[in-house]
């Protein structure tokens, strides 16, 4: 079995679990499903089942590994000769390349040694740092915040390796590294400055940039795992911004600080441009549908709120325009969700509410409330929330299944596996 | 070339080799600045050359390791570090110009110096600053020190290499001109 067979069939026989768990489908049809894949066996599922254990097993293991080598480093480092420490940093990064290399080539354990390569690149980053600090270059600027170069560096060396051997955990990674350094290198370069909360912005816009190319990356039918990647980390990166202009202290900061009209430095200016050629040039190489319209226009008017922030910052009315375009995102998570009858899209939509509605709670009622009281309502509005939002979550993935289903396979039938709902993670 | 790099073990050393060159820039980066620094004469405080003789000699301070920020100009609030500009003398000392929080300079061919700072004496926006660089603990060697003149009123200097992040290296003594060797504790 190739190797995409075999992953689609683990994701398959992890799914259909859950579906029989969330009442979708029945134990009849899960045998049946199970059944078409050749996984009839309870022992054989159960193993195919292991194999999402296994992934995360490894990952954990290699960040523990990873984390526990930089420690060790760092209570001995200065202990051991320069050459000595050179050497150690080399000789990490080589033998878990290797490692990863044989495991997934010569012993078909693709997990463990993709870990082992995840390994491999932690172990580059953390030389980076340790290379830096042997040889008396500075780690922080201006004694604080980590020197955004290493994070850089970490990226650009990283991303061959994720696209080379197709993993999108090392890619995630990269672009960790990336925005990183982009958030590092802002802080350093404006911060105490008038400037400060104006170059914020371009942390948003970086986020509507990297999901641009996350959907630039449909282009190449090889890369379109990868796209998956960048979408994720630019919807959480602009999201987070949006969160915190949520609030209304940063706007009252802005005001009290100051802070004028134009004032924003040209560079947030030439961030919004680049974040809009790359929406641009994703609009023109997605095939036109109503879903690429939206999306399309989703991205411009959130850099379109970028520059008017950036230019006219003093105004705490900002704060509920934020209120607004974080509540108007999550729905268009869920609906878009729903519309692609994605449930990991409806779920985390459904989190962005709870987290926003949370969040308003305590930032109003917080200092209205005794103690007891706001602790005895937020856990009543909680639960109640929750029950409104496991309703709906389940009403909408109900229908998207019954939507997938409907016609093509009667209850208790085997279903033919091209007509079979896609796994989860396996869809678009 | 293409079908080369479409095999496994190919794709992996160059994306490795690709890691190493990046590490070994680092290095290279490093190198570069050492060959790229500057090289400053600090007067000392003292003008005694025994204070400085034999490992038992106790700290050396610096013209420069208090800094009054009233008669300097740039900036007078620091957050960890305090850079000081430097600029030549005629007599070939570096005297300070100017104190910044970052590595910002005021003149031409100065030279930044980083020191951690801590609060002297003074009142808000007369302050006074006692400054370490990191190049304070250093002796003129016991085989070296029997050379070293008496007496006060002596001229006594380091000879510090500075490279462009502010970072200090004691490099040799200058006693009235004369060179001695110099040794960190």
């Amino acid at each position: 079995m190739a190797v995409d067979d075999e992953t689609y069939v683990e994701r398959l026989a992890h799914d259909v679990a859950v579906w029989q768990r969330e009442g979708l489908i029945s134990s009849e049809q899960e045998r049946t499903i199970l059944s078409r894949i050749g996984a009839g066996e309870p022992r054989l599922v159960g193993a195919l089942r292991m194999g999402w254990l296994v992934t995360a097993v490894s990952i954990i293991g290699a960040l523990v590994l990873a984390g526990g080598v930089v420690l060790l480093f760092a209570s001995q480092w200065r202990k051991m000769p320069d050459w000595f420490r050179t050497a150690v940093v080399f000789a990490g990064m080589f033998a878990a390349y290797a490692g990863g290399y044989l495991l997934t080539y010569r012993y078909g354990m693709d997990r463990i040694g993709g870990a082992l390569l995840l390994l491999g690149v932690l172990l580059f980053e953390a030389g980076l740092f340790l290379f830096a600090d042997i040889y008396g270059l500075p780690l922080t600027t201006n004694g604080e915040q980590p020197a955004p170069l290493y994070f850089l560096l970490a990226a650009i060396g990283t991303l061959p390796l994720a696209y080379a051997f197709g993993s999108r955990i090392v890619l995630l990674f990269a672009i960790a590294n990336f925005v990183i350094s982009v958030i590092f290198w802002l802080i350093a370069r404006y911060v105490d400055t008038e400037k400060t909360d104006s170059v914020l912005i371009v942390i948003g816009v970086l986020g509507v940039a990297l999901y641009a190319v996350g959907h630039l990356h449909a282009m190449r039918t090889a890369w379109e795992k990868f796209g998956e990647v960048y979408l994720f980390v630019g919807t959480v990166v602009t999201l987070s911004l949006v969160y915190v202009f949520t609030f209304d202290e940063p706007w009252r900061s802005i005001i009290d600080d100051g802070i004028e009209s134009y004032a924003a430095p040209p560079l947030v200016y030439m961030s919004i441009a680049i974040a809009a050629v790359l929406v641009i040039g994703q609009f023109a190489a997605r095939a036109r549908d109503l879903e690429a319209d939206i999306e399309t226009g989703i991205l411009a008017a959130l850099l379109a709120v970028a520059a008017v922030v950036a230019t006219w910052p003093a105004w705490t009315g900002y704060a509920i325009v934020f209120n607004g375009v974080f509540f108007a995102a999550a729905a268009g998570i869920v609906a878009r969700g729903y519309l692609r009858g994605d449930e990991r899209y409806v779920n985390f939509g459904l989190l962005l509410v709870a987290v926003g509605v949370l969040t308003r709670y305590v930032d109003v009622f917080w200092s209205l409330l005794a103690n007891s009281a706001f602790f005895i309502i937020g856990g009543v509005l909680l639960l109640a929330v929750a029950f409104g939002l496991e309703r709906l979550r389940r009403t909408l993935v109900s229908r998207m299944d019954e939507g997938v289903l409907a016609g093509d396979a009667q209850p208790g039938t085997a279903v033919p596996r091209e007509q079979m709902p896609r796994p989860e993670s396996a869809r678009p | 070339m293409n079908e080369l790099f479409s095999r496994p073990l190919p794709k992996l050393i160059a994306v490795v080799a690709f890691q190493m060159l990046i590490l070994l820039s680092v290095l290279g980066f490093r190198e570069y600045t050492l060959l790229t620094r500057d090289t400053v004469l600090l007067t000392l405080q003292t003008t005694n050359p025994q204070s400085i003789a034999g490992s038992d000699s106790g700290f050396v301070r610096f013209e420069i390791s208090t800094v009054d920020v009233a008669a300097l100009p740039g900036d007078d609030e620091f957050m960890h570090y305090i850079y000081v500009e430097l600029g030549e003398r005629s007599d070939g000392t570096w005297q300070p110009l100017a104190l910044h929080d970052r590595r910002d300079r005021s003149y031409d061919n100065t030279v930044l110096i980083k020191g951690e700072y801590s609060y002297y004496g003074g009142s808000p926006g007369r302050a006074r600053y006692t400054l370490v660089y990191g190049i304070e603990d250093v002796y003129v060697p016991d085989d070296a020190a029997a050379s070293l003149p008496s007496g006060s009123g002596h001229t006594i200097a380091v000879e510090v290499k500075v490279d462009r992040f502010g970072q200090s290296e004691p490099v040799r003594f200058v006693v009235d001109g004369q060179p001695f060797p110099l040794e960190e504790r």
